[in-house]
């Protein structure tokens, strides 16, 4: 006969691994769950990025002639962006009057919101990662993430006060590209290898059969859909078949796909951007 | 004092996960931890706050695939067929299950990154390898650590030790030491 602990023990295992199976699928699966789980660990990512800003001193300390001659190339480069901020005021005032002569609607205009990579995954570092902005900072899901001016994700996770950002390496992430110089328009996603040891390239499908997709070409957003803007680099056309130097392949005679390389560095990111879209009044009240 | 200890450790190996994580280093403290409280304990306590710390880390870092959940119940076999079998006195000797634990660590890595594909690409092979390579040495290296930091924590607060949890358990149940 069976002792009595052992049959308790028994009930009690069978009690709890339910509880251990929900508890993970919900942690998977269940937004609100993910939300509270991040926020349990709010406090521990912030530690962590105090351990950095710490880490960050010493080294300016160290090495200080190397800062120095950072900052004086920063302030150079203000310098330059300052003009260029001068003459993109100029010609927006411009765009605004000939838009106002012709009659059209405004053009909504974007928040550009500075965000701290709080949390990363070492095991899958290029694919996602998570931003300390979020809901309460205007953020909403499928927002531009940008690092150096280059599209480097969307954010696909949004919770009160973080988010997390899919990167262009991952096949979730998915948004409308344009071909440099064609103006031929597409849909792109990060391009899920075959052989797990290639580097993450960007698959952008749907285009038109019959356009020159050169190697080296630049690839832009689109700015169809309304939470990217047009005109932001993405990467340049590679060769899908790099013997028989191919850059497109044809889909049932009916669409051409190429292979686009990331300009964005994805590796070293500590600060992003992102681009939020300025609501209207109407969008807001409603 | 005993669920203190284990949600203490929870905190402590979520911590040090988050914060090894943000730098690149591919630490699994969580599980090294597991191992030593289902030793020390039994593995039904230590299962749910275990199981718990887990899920949540992997939702904290948007994880579509629970990696160290997985990693959990990979472990479960291990520190049975340890406590059974395995000698826990002696430090040195920590470095077997290190090894089976860095193994596991490993394949299941290499494993869920072969089958889902984009996952496992990256900007350069060089930074993949070494991810790769630095999760087998840090696992390899945290368990045999975990034990011997723990242990000098838990003779502190007058909590069973790692070291002396065969002998125990062993002459408790009539085996032969």
């Amino acid at each position: 006969m069976r002792k009595p602990s052992e049959t308790w023990k028994r009930i009690l295992i069978l009690c709890v691994s339910p509880i251990v199976i929900a508890v993970v699928v919900l942690a998977m699966k269940w937004q609100p769950a993910r939300a509270a789980a991040s926020g349990f660990t709010r406090p521990m990512t912030a530690a962590t990025g105090t351990i950095d800003n710490s880490i960050s001193a010493v080294k300016e300390t160290i090495f200080k002639s190397e800062e120095e001659q950072e900052a004086a190339q920063l302030k150079e480069t203000i310098a330059k962006l300052e003009t260029r901020i001068l003459e993109l005021k100029n010609a927006a005032r411009e765009n605004r009057q000939l838009r106002k002569q012709l009659l059209l609607p405004p053009t909504p205009g974007w928040n550009h919101i500075t965000a701290k990579v709080i949390a990363r995954d070492p095991l899958s570092w290029n694919i996602r990662f998570r931003i300390n902005r979020g809901q309460k900072d205007g953020l909403s899901e499928g927002n531009a993430v940008l690092h150096e001016g280059n599209l480097i994700g969307r954010i696909t996770e949004l919770n009160y006060s973080s988010a997390i950002v899919t990167t262009v390496g991952s096949p979730d992430c998915r948004f409308s590209i344009r071909v440099a110089e064609t103006d031929a328009v597409g849909v792109g996603g990060g391009f899920k290898s075959l052989k797990w040891y290639e580097s993450p390239f960007i698959e952008a499908t749907w285009l038109p059969r019959d356009k020159a997709y050169e190697y080296g070409r630049g690839v832009f957003t689109s700015g169809l859909g309304e939470e990217v803007p047009a005109g932001i680099q993405i990467g340049t056309i590679t060769y899908r078949d790099v013997d028989r130097k191919q850059t497109t392949k044809i889909v049932d005679a009916a669409y051409a796909e190429i292979l686009i390389r990331p300009s964005a560095d994805i590796q070293d990111l500590r600060y992003v951007s992102v681009l939020s879209r300025r609501r209207t009044r109407n969008e807001v009240s409603q | 004092m005993k669920a203190a200890w284990l949600i203490g450790c929870c905190l402590a190996a979520l911590f040090a996960e988050i914060t090894a994580g943000y730098f690149g280093i591919p630490v699994p403290v969580t599980a090294a931890f597991f191992f030593y409280n289902c030793l020390v304990f039994s593995k039904l306590s230590a299962c749910l706050p275990f199981i718990l710390t887990a899920a949540v880390y992997d939702a904290t870092l948007g994880r579509t695939i629970p990696f160290t959940c997985l990693l959990l119940l990979l472990v479960l076999p291990l520190a049975a067929g340890w406590k059974k079998h395995g000698d826990c006195s002696k430090l040195h000797a920590q470095i077997l299950p290190g090894i089976v634990f860095a193994g596991e660590t490993f394949l299941l890595r290499l494993l869920l990154g072969l089958t889902s594909g984009g996952q496992f690409s990256s900007d350069s092979m060089l930074r993949e390898m070494i991810t790769l390579a630095l999760l087998f040495l840090c696992a390899l290296a945290i368990l045999p650590l975990s034990c011997l930091i723990l242990d000098g924590i838990a003779q502190r607060l007058d909590l069973p030790l790692y070291k002396n949890i065969q002998n125990k358990w062993r002459n408790g149940f009539g085996r032969q030491v």
